[in-house]
């Protein structure tokens, strides 16, 4: 009974993810002649390096900046529910905090990869056809300086989170300056916590393979539609398609392997 | 075949909320929370332990429905 039902919501799934994507193939069939008649790629080509690396800049600024704020609303809202406890341990602490705490913990993790991507972003756009001596200004100088500093910022913020986390769980101790951070996490966690992670861990392996093969589909397209050079993105999204895959077969096949 | 517990209902009966529970147990209040939910089926080693706690062997707390 169980298998039909699997199985009945299994097709309808198939079903409602045919009908968007022939939605999504449709509209982007149709904006492909559409843009061919208004030219739309030739403006793409306008946007100059200088204008992408404002744009890059003042967009990221804006996003980091709000994280900044909402992680530290956060902080300050855990600090003040912890103050009425005697000893804030993970058996004391209410639902409210602990939810506060990891929602606390994944914004500064988001936002410190973010921060170092979007500082990658502006240190490479003036490198591309060797833009870099017209870029060299004083304003260019003042914005990789301010990226450097939030990057650098928002690092420690997040070191600081994960010190606020160690302070509540001290028995799981994370060293925040380790390299083996998540293996060590991993072994301090009990059984239940170790299904949840393993549950969370395979579901996110699942939507990262489909979202990357997706992403290279679309990179396609939008290669064609815009005439831009998307060559060496689909090549990195296809080497760590591999890698994934890969790694998840060898560490399962380690696993797997039934000992005498 | 399903494995079922009464984890909760012999918590109530012994007076324990979930973190005392917990505490005993060595483990977190989430892993209790996900028993008692069904969501998670517990080790040998956890279910013998729950069971200790309750006084009471381990298939008195968890059984098979088929």
């Amino acid at each position: 009974m169980k298998n039909l039902n699997t199985s009945k919501k299994s097709r309808t799934t198939f079903i409602i993810v045919l009908i968007i994507s022939m939605f999504i193939g449709g509209t982007i069939g149709y904006l492909g002649i559409y843009m061919a008649d208004i030219g739309l790629s030739s403006k793409m080509n306008s946007i100059t390096p200088n204008n992408l690396f404002s744009i890059i800049f003042y967009l990221g600024l804006a996003i980091i900046l709000i994280l900044i704020i909402v992680s530290f609303k956060l902080r300050f809202s855990i600090k003040s529910e912890l103050k009425n406890l005697n000893e804030p341990s993970e058996y004391n602490i209410n639902d409210s905090t602990s939810t506060k705490l990891s929602l606390y913990i994944t914004i500064n993790s988001l936002n410190a990869f973010f921060s170092i991507g979007w500082l990658l972003c502006l240190i490479t756009i003036p490198m591309q056809n060797s833009l870099l001596k017209s870029f060299i200004n004083e304003n260019f100088i003042v914005k990789i300086l301010i990226s450097i500093f939030l990057a650098a910022f928002v690092f420690l913020n997040e070191i600081y989170s994960l010190k606020t986390y160690n302070k509540i769980y001290t028995n799981k101790g994370i060293d925040v300056l380790s390299f083996k951070l998540s293996s060590e996490l991993f072994q301090k966690l009990d059984e239940g916590e170790k299904w949840i992670t393993l549950l969370a861990a395979y579901k996110v392996f699942t939507l990262m393979s489909n979202l990357i093969l997706f992403l290279m589909i679309i990179s396609m397209f939008l290669s064609i539609l815009l005439d831009v050079n998307v060559t060496l993105t689909i090549i990195i999204l296809t080497f760590i398609l591999i890698f994934n895959k890969l790694a998840y077969y060898l560490t399962a096949r380690k696993l797997e392997k039934i000992s005498d | 075949m399903q494995l079922k517990n009464r984890v909760k209902e012999l918590r109530a009966r012994h007076n324990l909320n979930q973190t005392e529970l917990a505490k005993t147990v060595e483990v977190s209040r989430q892993t209790i929370s996900l028993i008692e939910r069904g969501d998670y089926s517990p080790s040998i080693l956890l279910s013998l332990k729950i069971a200790k706690v309750f006084d009471c062997p381990v298939d008195d707390v968890f059984y098979i429905v088929e």
